[in-house]
């Protein structure tokens, strides 16, 4: 990554760009399918576990100023287990990039481009990546700033819009498919939460470290609001039945939107928003794979890097043969990915490093 | 010349050179303010300059730029509270110039500027010498080049290039009702067509049935693609805004009217194009006219013909990316170490001077991008007549 600095607003749109990117496609889906009419109130408790489980990761990494999550793996095994850690989250990444960008290309084929190969829809999203890649790090930054707060606006544009058509009957019952289902099951929900692996990599690129803490709950407090929004507004509108086999269902809910005469069908004004937030989740995903890259390889010039990344990226996305796999692929195994990367592997790797951390000071105190 | 004490006098010639003498600006008109404007002459804006300015610490140094021509370069800042790197950086940039000759500020703004991505400007050229006095007074440095009627401010930022000095003559509420008019301007300058050719062939669901089915009854007889109509009309325009600054003056409004309304309403009626491609057309042209500086003006015009075809292909995918790729460049540069999109991103506190103007009496401090030694400008209680009455009364 370019030795410049971040700001505190820029590092919390960072991870507000994962949760963007997923929420388009079928994260409030597949939170609605799994707790019903609970959703809202699922939501808010795996909240409050994520904001305990940032605050958690913030005083894990207080420890180690100035180092990632990478740095921090060498610390605990040497440089094969830095080597190892670091493979793990560049394919997370990698994955979680293509798999992404091979649903929403295909949501987009079957909206506006039927007639479209999926390779063409795919490229037009990698070839301007690279081009924004090559740019310094603190143009990716500046470009969530702008274009993430336009994001946040539409979805409480598309709430308030929508009103009209809610049917606020459709929270009951409450505790949905009952409370085991809400709270024990659902606990599986913290994968919506998966800005949070952003967290492991921000400490280095901080301009003001000591505002990590302020970063981590607000990320996470708008991420939540941003998902109670999104699933309510589909929550209110649809009944489960449609819900559950929409391909986009908040480009559906965008599609009620009516002001007046005039203004209708306006969910192709909310998809340029929506496509502006993608590419920039692909740029920022992007660019953290080719950091971590750099930093296990020692590699001096990492701009050719981008290419191959990006071509890994176009490729991998090409991988399944039609959408149901890539859906599914989306719906069943990321959520387990995210669960184990970013909350599982992040937050052990964290813990055994402070233990570690503190055997040898009370060795060093001993001695 | 007499010396007092000495016993013998000089006979000095003095010899002058015939030059323009101080007229009105031509392309920075405002309806309040000072109808004053640069000449060629060095001489002559300096110390125009330094009426306006009037102060001790405005600082004048001249660089001389180019092994041949040696073309006088008036660097000028306020010394009391002109952050010292932006000047230190902007002289040696000047001396640094390993060229033959410079004749005009618009080549010197080339081979000072950072980069030259996608052609967007990041210094700004003035005309008008209060323009210049007002942004010395906000701890820019201005660069004056022998021989061109304009000055160079520097740094300048994307918000400097849709302010007009007019703005600063109105209330805020005008001037800033003003200000969103540009932003808007922009917007339809650099999208109109791309959305127009976006929304015909891809997104028809927007257009109200009525509307849509007006646009398609006006294409009926077109017989080209719409690229072609499109492109067709736009390369038009230019040809046209080309032409009138071309032809002597008596005849140029002339040809501006001819080529617009008489060609327009023939194409119309041949059934080349279809009408309300005309009006977009003139919208795109008459916002291109409401962004003050010439520079930023044209890369947006220049820009989108890249938004046209990027709509015809793709539609508001194509749009969208369109718009990444150029924010992510806007982002991506710097104007003399100053981020180019600031106050916007990154987020700072432009402690009122962002790009929506507070009232007068709340623009105490110089921008803090600008760094500047003497961060207030003006008390926090400006207007004392006001607020401090004398004893008695």
């Amino acid at each position: 990554m370019s030795k410049s600095k971040i700001g505190t607003v820029e590092a919390i749109m960072i991870i507000l760009t994962i949760i963007v990117a997923h929420t388009i496609l079928s994260l409030p889906k597949n939170i609605l399918t799994s707790m019903k009419s609970a959703s809202i109130l699922n939501l808010i408790y795996v909240s409050i576990i994520v904001v305990a489980l940032g605050y958690l990761i913030y005083r894990l990494l207080k420890n180690f100023p100035g180092l990632d999550i990478v740095d921090i793996s060498e610390l605990i095994g040497g440089k094969v287990f830095k080597n190892i850690i670091g493979t793990i989250f560049m394919v997370y990444f990698v994955i979680s990039a293509s798999m992404l960008l091979r649903n929403f290309s295909e949501s987009l084929k079957v909206i506006y481009y039927p007639m479209t190969d999926i390779f063409f829809i795919v490229a037009f999203f990698i070839i301007p990546v690279c081009y924004a890649n090559r740019l310094d790090f603190n143009a990716t930054s500046k470009t969530n700033l702008i274009v993430v707060p336009v994001v946040l606006v539409a979805i409480v544009v598309l709430f308030a819009t929508n009103m009209k058509q809610f049917s606020l009957q459709k929270m009951f019952p409450i505790f949905g498919e009952g409370v085991v289902n809400t709270f024990f099951l659902g606990l599986s929900n913290i994968s919506a939460f998966g800005g949070i692996v952003y967290l492991y990599f921000l400490p280095p690129l901080l301009k003001e470290p000591e505002k990590m803490k302020k970063i981590t709950l607000i990320s996470i407090g708008i991420t939540a609001l941003y998902l109670i929004l999104s699933v309510a507004t589909l929550l209110f509108i649809f009944s489960f039945f449609i819900t559950t086999d929409e391909i986009t269902p908040l480009y559906n809910a965008t599609r009620y939107i009516e002001l007046g005469d005039f203004f209708q069908r306006l969910e192709s004004v909310f998809l340029i928003i929506w496509i502006l937030a993608f590419a920039c989740y692909l740029s920022t995903i992007s660019r953290f794979s080719v950091s971590v890259f750099k930093k296990i390889t020692n590699v001096d010039n990492s701009k050719p890097l981008i290419d191959i990344f990006g071509l890994l990226i176009l490729g991998l996305s090409l991988v399944p043969k039609n959408y149901a796999i890539s859906q599914s692929f989306e719906n069943t195994i990321y959520p387990h990915l995210v669960i184990a990367v970013a909350f599982f592997l992040g937050i052990g790797l964290l813990v055994i490093a402070n233990l570690k951390r503190r055997k040898e000071s009370r060795h060093e105190k001993i001695y | 010349m007499f010396i007092d004490t000495l016993d013998q006098a000089f006979d000095i010639e003095v010899k002058g050179f015939k030059q323009r003498s101080i007229d009105t600006p031509n392309n920075e008109v405002v309806i309040k303010g000072p109808n004053e404007a640069f000449v060629e002459n060095i001489r002559t804006n300096t110390s125009i300059l330094r009426r306006i300015v009037n102060n001790e610490n405005l600082i004048i140094e001249n660089i001389e730029v180019g092994k041949i021509t040696k073309t006088k370069c008036a660097v000028c800042y306020i010394q009391d509270f002109t952050n010292q790197d932006l000047i230190n950086e902007v002289k040696y940039r000047l001396n640094n110039l390993d060229i033959d000759s410079l004749f005009s500020a618009g080549e010197l703004e080339q081979f000072i500027c950072d980069s030259n991505i996608f052609g967007i400007p990041q210094t700004m050229a003035t005309e008008r010498p209060d323009k210049a006095a007002k942004y010395l007074l906000k701890g820019r440095v201005i660069v004056i080049v022998n021989g061109t009627p304009y000055g160079i401010i520097m740094p300048s930022i994307l918000i400097d290039f849709l302010s007009s000095s007019e703005d600063t003559n109105l209330k805020p509420n005008f001037s800033n009702f003003l200000r969103i008019l540009r932003v808007i301007s922009s917007f339809l300058t650099l999208l109109l067509p791309g959305l127009y050719i976006a929304v015909t062939s891809f997104h028809q669901e927007i257009l109200p049935t009525s509307l849509m089915f007006s646009i398609l009854g006006s294409r009926e007889n077109v017989p080209f693609p719409i690229i072609v109509e499109i492109l067709l009309m736009e390369f038009s325009f230019e040809l046209i805004r080309e032409a009138g600054l071309r032809v002597p003056s008596p005849i140029g409004p002339t040809i501006g009217i001819v080529g617009a309304l008489v060609l327009g309403q023939a194409a119309v009626s041949a059934g080349i194009v279809s009408p309300i491609l005309i009006i977009i057309v003139a919208i795109t042209g008459i916002a291109s006219f409401a962004i003050p500086d010439f520079t930023f003006g044209f890369h947006l015009r220049y820009f989108r013909f890249a938004f046209i075809l990027l709509g015809f292909m793709a539609g508001f995918l194509g749009i969208s990316i369109g718009l990444f790729i150029y924010i992510s460049a806007l982002c991506s540069i710097h104007s003399f170490g100053v981020p180019f999109t600031t106050p916007f991103a990154p987020v700072t506190d432009s402690k009122g001077n962002g790009y929506l103007l507070s009232p007068i009496w709340k623009r105490e401090y110089r921008p803090p991008y600008m760094s500047t030694e003497k961060p207030k400008e003006q008390d926090s209680i400006s207007m004392k007549w006001k607020f401090f009455k004398p004893f008695g009364k």
